[in-house]
């Protein structure tokens, strides 16, 4: 069965329909919610809190793009403002504790480049931060980027560049010390 | 290994090295555990289908219409009612009118007066609210309706007030949209210091446009949504700071409007608002 049917079907009330759309997409969304997030919990609340949003607003779809990038737009759009209002985001540092458990080379130099990294990403302007989440952690193309964030391709381009100039400063930094 | 060129910036195959690497590193610290697919999707049935039964089974309308059959139905519907009411309720034989010129840049509000003057429009009393000081007074057009002389003892809508509230009530997805828009190019048009002083004008008389805006959708069904009413109120605020730089500018005065801009994340906010408005759209 299509998308189309599928959302036709939803808008009559069918659950199964419903289902179907969310198993297809839910994977997603969520990956991306606690890319940007670094919470499971939040990223939960926000990949329900989009599809929620998505149902209740389906009849306004006009089916022009996939209805994959139109809940990629609310699903971003429902991070960030989740992020913004609680205020979070200065918690989600990996302390040196927690990075123990990140599977990477069992040295503390490099626990601390990731630290260090992690830091540098949470100070990222948030802009640049969702812009390089998107592209090089989770695979997005600069359209879906663009279409995401309603920002031209070439502005997307230019985030990510920036954001990762900022990093590999960050990394020469720490390199040199 | 060398990772930087003598005034500090990485190589090009450096740069690719590092780039990779951090994502790398990036990728390994923020891996995502498995969703709880089956958790999430009972949160979303029930608040998306049992609570909000009526949002979701709204396509029950024929195929072939269109998706504005049923506002223009609705439209329709109202128009007749109220020509209706109006035949059934309107004294034989007099035409009340009024006609007041809505000012530029300004909004215009009848005053609290319950009278309307009963023959010369050139009577008609209208309290002309210019933007910066409808900050401090009360805000919003409020629908009213004023007695007649004791001859009729009847009551008509102002037809002005009544216009302007029509327009309220019209403000869709696209009208926001486009507000936005222009909203977000004007504030990050702000020159960052005090050197530049040609465009303020053209700056403020921007601002003091999207101001009357602001103040409209802030009145209108759109504005009732809590989100976007405390990121109008925020925008009411700034833009009367920029509207302001006609008039008097000190040399705090950018500082200040950018700082509001940082601190209250006014440009994301304006971002995801837009965003909103054209998925709603």
């Amino acid at each position: 069965m299509t998308e189309a049917h599928l959302i036709t079907r939803v808008l009559a009330g069918d659950r199964l329909a419903g289902r179907e759309l969310y198993d297809a997409h839910a994977p997603r969304v969520f990956r991306l919610a606690f890319r940007m997030t670094c919470d499971e919990e939040l990223a939960r609340e926000c990949t329900q809190d989009t599809f929620v949003r998505a149902f209740s607003k389906l009849d306004k779809f006009r089916q022009e793009a996939a209805f994959g990038t139109w809940i990629h737009r609310i699903a971003v759009s429902t991070v960030l403002e989740a992020l913004r209002s609680r205020r979070r985001a200065a918690a989600r540092f990996v302390d040196l504790d927690a990075a123990h458990d990140v599977e990477t080379e069992d040295n503390t130099q490099d626990v601390e480049l990731v630290a260090r990294l992690e830091r540098a990403v949470d100070e990222l302007p948030e802009i640049y931060r969702t812009a390089l989440i998107m592209h090089d952690l989770e695979g997005y193309t600069h359209a879906a980027i663009a279409d995401a964030l309603s920002i031209p391709e070439g502005t997307s381009k230019t985030r990510v560049a920036q954001a990762r100039a900022k990093l590999r400063d960050t990394l020469v930094t720490l390199r040199d010390q | 290994m060398k990772f930087t060129e003598g005034d500090g910036t990485p190589m090009e195959d450096e740069e690719t090295k590092l780039n990779e690497m951090i994502r790398h590193a990036l990728s390994e610290s923020r891996r995502p555990p498995e969703p709880p697919l089956d958790e999430m999707w009972a949160q979303i049935e029930r608040r998306a289908f049992d609570e909000a039964p009526r949002r979701i089974m709204v396509a029950a309308t024929p195929a072939h219409w269109s998706r504005w059959t049923v506002p223009a139905l609705a439209a329709a519907a109202a128009l007749l009612v109220g020509v209706g009411l109006g035949w059934s309720i309107a004294p034989r034989g007099t035409v009340v009118t009024r006609f007041v010129p809505a000012p530029v840049q300004t909004v215009a509000t009848t005053q609290h007066s319950a009278e309307i003057p009963s023959d010369d429009s050139s009577n008609t009393r209208s309290d002309v609210r210019t933007a910066s000081a409808s900050l401090a007074g009360s805000r919003g057009t409020e629908a009213r309706t004023h007695a007649l002389p004791a001859a009729t003892g009847r009551s008509i809508p102002d037809l002005t007030t009544a216009r302007l509230a029509s327009q309220l009530e019209d403000v869709g997805g696209s009208d926001m949209s486009r507000y936005l828009v222009r909203t977000s190019a004007l504030l990050m048009s702000l020159p960052s210091d005090r050197t530049t002083t040609q465009s303020d004008t053209l700056i403020a008389n921007r601002a003091a446009d999207l101001l009357t805006q602001t103040h409209l959708l802030l009145d209108s069904r759109a504005g009732s949504d809590p989100t976007l009413h405390r990121l109008l109120e925020d925008l009411e605020l700034v833009l009367a700071q920029v509207a302001r730089l006609r008039v008097q500018r000190s040399g705090s005065d950018l500082q200040l409007i950018h700082q509001a801009l940082a601190v209250r994340d006014v440009l994301p906010r304006v971002h995801d608002a837009t965003v909103e408005a054209s998925i709603t759209d």
